[in-house]
């Protein structure tokens, strides 16, 4: 028999919470956010019907009902008109674009400056990133992203490279401030 | 080993499952291969970052959210909303009504009829929301996305990006104390809006051009001390995006908002991420300020709104916390209204959605305060929805509270006349409910207005009742939204008799018991009895003037004096104002207001 949204909910998802707070953490770099995700995860997890293979690896199903949340969401905000700081009007001058300070509380410069350059990265690489940080294997980063394994070697290889890359140019450069409140 | 084979080594095993012959090979690799030794590096900083501890009301708002989302209206499931059709006049017209919108936006010290003028639209006109958000909105992506192949499911909630410019402060506050209030208000309001999620705050070195499309600007304003008191008052412009003639333009719509020191009464406190507060003192006084523009006037935030569903939902807090989320989810918006022969602006509630929905259901059968039933039931009208029929029907039942019963009664006589349940609710009270305004309030709806409009002025008239039963009646219609009606209903009798009431209710209340629980009301009576026009109204409004020291009131009779200024009565009255009244807010209302007051030179 079909379960309900809350009884899906207690018994498949709310154990897994933690993990996907954790994930979501990572690929969007806030809390707020992070909780927004997994909220919106939850909701779309609940709303269908799973399957046997689904109840024996919950994690992975609700981790690829994020990630796709979060895919969906970044192609979103790809196609939002943002204005750009050197867009607006010459005498205009931001007046704060640094992190809340729930950020500045968590995270040292190091982390900071980790962090800042892992948003710089695209969606998909942030994802397989976060996914290998948190000890998940190539297996189950295969099965939730639905990336083969070859191609997932390959692109884990370019998205650290990209994120040294980010590094090195971040340390090369003075303190650069940057526009947008949300990654 | 070459660099591929050493990433797979790595990507195939943590570090600490490498069997020591592969440990040495790889670490013999990194110390050589500057490129993978970055890489590693990369990856092991990335697994230390520090992660905050999931909140603890996470899996409580997920829970509830999935409950509403999922279980409660499946029926509705899959139903599109109809988008409302957007109907506007002229691209002129909405600019000058724009000006209205100020007055409208105003929640103190504008004369109230401006308020109740404007307000005063049929519900049935077309209308769109003025959120300004039109040129800023994240273009939707396809709503195919996957809980699994081939699902559909509602795309990802985002905040919408936009851009407020804030202008230069204007102070114009006369002692220190004042200015540092100020200073502190206008900081506070800079950083609670740094904090809105999708917003860019901008700020200017000196007053600029217009704004760009997608912008806001935003002017802020000190004065004082006024009677002790300082205030700051707020003009947020929004490129809001209209259609004339089917094509998309834009027009500048102005939102006036407004802090006293005094007064405080704007403070919502019930967004995201702060507890509710009084808004006594600067700071968090601009905190509610910053809500209250994120609820009247900045895009609408998904999730926000999110958050205060989840609230609303959340058993485990009290109930007025809950009403006060679902206050802020259904706060009014400005709207645009075409009317038959002109274009305005006006504030509109939101539609009940069908999370929203469940957490008024549940709310409604759940609390035990009478007061927060008959909130809820307030703040429904004029959204009708089947679904909420039956809870206001068991909430009256329910209710032993007069005050509270009267609230469901309103509701679903405006609303629910015609839905079969209610109707029969509204019979039954008809026949048995113990108060007679009740009664009446629900015989108006099932057989019309003729029998309310003669108990009205009977009630008025009656010199056998109470004075605050003379006036129960029409504080309930100006309680109510119905201020117009009172003004059209009022004859010559019975303002009459309303000039003998009026200044003995106001010279006793507040401290009359009678009139306490009906003070608002009476504020708001005051403004439209100033409004009528009869041979008594003058009496009318001189009466009130004299018997309060309401700065409101007073106010409000001063302007509609103004109104009459060809009377000798008014004249005379208006002149002792300005002589001799102690409030220099009056006295320059009654001034300028009545430019015949100037005294004429010596030997005209």
């Amino acid at each position: 028999m079909r379960k309900s949204g809350t009884e899906q909910f207690d018994v498949l998802v709310a154990p897994h919470l933690g993990a996907l707070f954790r994930v979501a953490y990572r690929l969007v770099g806030n809390t707020a956010d992070a909780q927004d995700l997994v909220q919106d995860t939850c909701i779309a997890a609940c709303e269908n019907p799973v399957d046997l293979d689904t109840a024996r690896h919950p994690v992975r199903w609700l981790l690829r009902v994020l990630h796709n949340r979060f895919i969906d969401g970044a192609r979103r905000r790809k196609r939002t008109p943002v204005v750009a700081l050197e867009e607006v009007s010459a005498t205009a001058r931001m007046i704060s674009s640094e992190p809340g300070p729930e950020a500045q509380l968590v995270q040292d410069e190091s982390e900071r400056l980790l962090h800042q350059a892992f948003l710089q990265l695209d969606p998909m690489q942030r994802t397989l990133l976060s996914l290998r940080a948190e000890g998940h294997d190539l297996a189950e980063i295969e099965a939730i992203t639905g990336v083969g394994r070859d191609v997932l070697r390959a692109r884990l290889h370019r998205a650290r490279r990209s994120l040294a890359q980010q590094l090195n140019t971040q340390a090369a450069e003075p303190h650069t401030v940057r526009a947008g409140s949300h990654a | 080993m070459n660099c591929q084979e050493i990433c797979s080594i790595l990507d195939d095993r943590c570090i600490a499952g490498l069997s020591d012959a592969d440990r040495d090979v790889v670490e013999a690799h990194l110390r050589v291969c500057d490129d993978c030794a970055d890489e590693w590096s990369v990856q092991q900083r990335l697994s230390k970052i520090t992660i905050p501890a999931m909140p603890v009301a996470l899996a409580r708002q997920c829970r509830a959210l999935v409950s509403a989302q999922t279980d409660f209206g499946a029926d509705s499931r899959g139903k599109r909303r109809m988008s409302r059709m957007i109907v506007i006049g002229t691209l002129a017209a909405v600019a000058a009504a724009a000006a209205l919108l100020s007055t409208v936006l105003l929640k103190s010290e504008k004369a109230p009829e401006a308020i109740a003028a404007a307000t005063a639209v049929s519900p049935a006109e077309p209308v769109t929301e003025a959120r300004g958000d039109t040129a800023i909105a994240p273009t939707v992506s396809p709503a195919i996305t996957s809980a699994g192949p081939g699902k559909k499911t509602q795309p990802p909630l985002e905040s919408p990006r936009f851009t407020v410019l804030v202008l230069p402060l204007q102070d114009r506050t006369t002692d220190e104390a004042s200015r540092l209030a100020t200073r502190a208000f206008y900081s506070a309001l800079l950083d609670g809006l740094r904090a809105v999620p999708g917003l860019t705050l901008l700020q200017v070195g000196s007053v600029g051009n217009d704004i760009a499309p997608t912008e806001y600007q935003l002017t802020v304003s000190a004065d004082g001390p006024v009677q002790g008191r300082w205030s700051a008052r707020m003009l947020l412009k929004a490129s809001m995006s209209v259609t004339v003639d089917a094509q998309e333009q834009r027009a500048t719509v102005p939102q006036a908002f407004q802090y006293s020191s005094v007064a405080a009464p704007a403070c919502t406190g019930s967004l995201v991420d702060r507890p509710v507060t009084d808004c006594s003192d600067p700071k968090s006084g601009a905190a509610g300020q910053v809500d209250l523009m994120r609820l009247a006037a900045f895009p609408p935030d998904p999730s926000a709104r999110r958050a205060l569903q989840a609230r609303l939902l959340d058993r485990t807090l009290s109930p007025d916390v809950r009403f006060k989320a679902l206050a802020d989810l259904q706060f009014a918006r400005a709207a645009v209204v075409r009317g038959p022969q002109f274009t305005t602006l006006v504030e509109r509630r939101p539609d009940l959605d069908k999370v929203t929905l469940h957490g008024v259901v549940d709310l409604l059968a759940t609390t035990s305060n009478p007061d927060i039933r008959a909130q809820i039931s307030r703040l429904l009208r004029g959204t009708p929805r089947p679904e909420l029929v039956q809870p206001l029907i068991d909430s009256y039942q329910l209710d032993t509270n007069d005050s509270s019963r009267l609230e469901v009664a309103t509701t679903l006589a405006a609303d629910y006349a015609q839905d079969p349940k209610g109707r029969e609710a509204l019979e039954s009270m008809v026949r048995n409910d113990p108060r007679e305004l009740t009664r009446m309030v629900a015989k108006r709806a099932l057989s019309g207005d003729a029998s309310w409009i003669a108990y009205v002025l009977h009630q008025v008239q009656d010199p056998e009742l109470a004075d605050a039963r003379r006036l129960e009646a029409l504080t309930y219609m100006s309680a109510s939204g119905q201020g117009q009606k009172i003004r059209e209903l009022l004859n010559a009798q019975a303002v009459a008799a309303l000039a003998q009431i009026m200044p003995r209710a106001l010279a006793s209340f507040p401290e009359s018991s009678a009139f306490r629980p009906t003070a608002d009301g009476l504020v708001g009576l005051a403004s439209n009895l100033a409004a009528t026009n009869q041979p008594a109204t003058i009496d009318l409004l001189i009466g009130m003037l004299q018997s309060t020291s309401d700065p409101m009131i007073r106010q409000i009779s001063v302007y509609a004096l103004a109104r009459h200024h060809d009377d000798a009565r008014a004249l005379a009255a208006l002149e002792e104002i300005k002589a001799r009244d102690p409030d220099p807010q009056l006295r320059d209302a009654a001034a300028s207001h009545q430019p015949q007051l100037v005294t004429p030179p010596p030997g005209t």
